[in-house]
């Protein structure tokens, strides 16, 4: 039924190769992987929360060599100031003149970790900047690297000397993926793994082998694979009827007594985009309903807000987004 | 004639003298007897103390019974004029000589004859006077008890009227109105498609009512998430041929697909 055309067969296949690539480093982890590539065909942004040691660090570092992408790494802190990622303007003594310093911002993909440990201000700065997708320094103007993609984590246990993102700075994360503990299986295969690493021995010395050391520089595919992903995405078809479900639970997330803040027009965008990323890496040439109820946690949750009564009640913004779709096949 | 007027010269002479010195006596003897209240003052004016300069004895213990001030002091014909308030202290009677010393010496004055009488008893003209207390009982005291009583029942009675009056208009309202089940909302809509006049919302519902009815009659996924469901469904035997042509029906671009073969699509789902 969904045949797709053949350059779409082949981009298809483009985007299961990284998958693949990304799971013989990472395992137990395919569904962050998906995310990860949906954010990167839409140019959306993606907030993991998790606990730490799930790989996040290592996910992005091999997805960003599988597509020979720019990688950057900012450890938040509460020191941390806006010119440490934007960069600033430094005075060089030979000429007398300010010479522009790019911060690590300026990157594909960059990995903004435990973002909710820096002040305010960093990160609305970086947050303007993912938004505007540039940066201004002095008085000049920079675009951003195409494609940029913002890969954010948030640890969801230790919240003491934290700045909480508000709704409408998490409202720019397209998505926000709550990572899980891998699987039995999936951990001792892990395990068997690191096993497997040994130790590897450089300049008279040795140092253990880390996973890190498995991540292959080859690249999947070329750069211009990943353009025409992109460009594939924005003609994934979408139709009248997919545009009813998406407005109909955007709408749900409005009217329901238990919930203070609904969905905005954003989420609601968020979801076609992402569904459209989602259709084409499953292979398809349209977005089906499995894919909005596929994506419609990791858009909408992070969206909404529980009323103080829900709250007292000990409702949970998941059990009542569960709610909602429930109520939107019954 | 020179002789008698000599002699009542010196007569008269001797009567002035003698009335002078008589009236200096009684000034000094026939004072009268003071008497005040305990703690009231007595105050004497323009009394005459023959010789030098005299002062109150200082008070230096409580054994003395009178406090003696001097207000003023004024010279006078061989001695001087004081006036004097004094407070008695305990009470009986009290020559002022035993107060009053010569500035300079320690001797009292024994010529000083004023007896100052110090009662118990007072004038009650002209001092305030304490209420009498009536023995009226006190006015609204009591009955907390009955007023917490009160209190705790009202309270009560608007704690069960907040939890239950409206649950109860809820009830009502629905049990007067019951919504149309998922399948009287699919049958409507699977005949609607048979005349070929669904819109795009009916036709957004019916899928997901579709979704709704294989996820009731399948009991492995009865309790998963919608998401999880759909995924399972889209694998599972008997659902996925017909949840696949119904994706492509409603949201394939341009789907080959005719008003009877959607009939035939939906036929299942008629009479459920």
């Amino acid at each position: 039924m969904s045949q797709l055309s053949t350059s779409n067969n082949h981009l298809a296949s483009y985007l299961k190769e990284i998958r693949d690539r990304v799971g013989e480093i990472v395992v137990g982890q395919d569904v962050v992987v998906e995310r990860t590539l949906i954010s990167l065909l839409t140019s959306g942004h993606l907030l993991l929360e998790g606990m730490p040691g799930l790989a996040k660090t290592l996910l992005v570092n091999t997805i960003s060599k599988a597509i020979h992408l720019d990688f950057s790494r900012v450890q938040f802190t509460i020191d941390l100031l806006p010119s440490d990622i934007i960069g600033s303007e430094i005075l060089d003594e030979k000429s007398g003149s300010f010479r522009t310093h790019h911060g690590p911002i300026f990157t594909n993909l960059l990995l903004a970790d435990e973002i909710n440990r820096a002040a305010p201000k960093v990160q609305g700065a970086l947050l303007e900047a993912m938004q505007e997708r540039k940066v201004t320094l002095g008085n000049q103007t920079m675009p951003l690297p195409t494609p940029f993609l913002v890969i954010a984590t948030q640890n969801p246990i230790e919240q003491s000397g934290t700045f909480e993102l508000p709704e409408a700075q998490l409202d720019r994360f397209m998505l926000c993926h709550r990572l899980s503990y891998p699987e039995p299986q999936d951990e001792e295969e892990i395990l068997r793994r690191n096993l497997k690493l040994g130790v590897q021995k450089k300049d008279g010395g040795a140092v253990a082998r880390t996973e890190f050391d498995l991540v292959s520089d080859d690249a999947v595919g070329t750069p211009e694979d990943l353009v025409a992903a992109m460009e594939a995405t924005h003609d994934i078809h979408v139709s009248e009827v997919f545009l009813k479900h998406v407005v109909d639970i955007v709408e749900r997330t409005r009217k329901h007594p238990d919930l203070e803040l609904g969905c905005s027009p954003r989420a609601g965008i968020s979801l076609l985009k992402a569904s459209r990323a989602r259709a084409l890496i499953h292979g398809r040439d349209y977005a089906v309903s499995e894919d909005l109820f596929a994506l419609a946690e990791d858009v909408i949750l992070h969206r909404i807000r529980l009323s103080y009564e829900a709250l007292a009640d000990g409702k949970t913004p998941r059990q009542i987004l569960q709610q909602i779709l429930e109520e939107s096949i019954s | 004639m020179i002789v008698v007027f000599q002699f009542v010269r010196r007569f008269s002479l001797l009567l002035c003298a003698m009335g002078i010195l008589g009236l200096q006596v009684s000034a000094e003897v026939d004072q009268p007897e003071l008497e005040s209240s305990l703690g009231l003052p007595i105050v004497l004016n323009d009394f005459y103390i023959a010789g030098s300069k005299a002062e109150p004895i200082p008070r230096i213990d409580s054994e003395s019974s009178l406090v003696i001030r001097v207000l003023e002091v004024k010279p006078a014909a061989d001695g001087f004029r004081y006036d004097l308030e004094i407070y008695g202290l305990d009470p009986g009677s009290y020559r002022l000589s035993d107060y009053f010393r010569y500035v300079g010496s320690n001797e009292s004055l024994p010529q000083l004859s004023q007896q100052i009488t110090i009662v118990t008893e007072h004038d009650l003209e002209g001092i305030p006077k304490p209420k009498e207390l009536a023995n009226v009982p006190p006015e609204n005291v009591g009955g907390y008890r009955v007023l917490l009583t009160v209190c705790l029942v009202i309270w009560g009675v608007v704690f069960l009227l907040i939890l239950f009056w409206r649950k109860k208009k809820v009830q009502s309202e629905e049990f007067l109105q019951p919504p149309p089940t998922l399948h009287e909302k699919l049958g409507n809509l699977v005949r609607a498609a048979a005349h070929g006049d669904l819109s795009d919302s009916d036709r957004s519902q019916l899928e997901r009512l579709i979704l709704g009815h294989w996820k009731q009659k399948l009991p492995e996924i009865e309790n998963l998430p919608a998401s999880e469901a759909l995924v399972t469904l889209r694998s599972h035997p008997e659902a996925s041929p017909l949840l696949l042509k119904l994706e492509y029906w409603l949201h394939a671009p341009n789907p080959s697909i005719d008003q009877q073969s959607i009939n035939n699509l939906l036929d299942s789902f008629r009479d459920v």
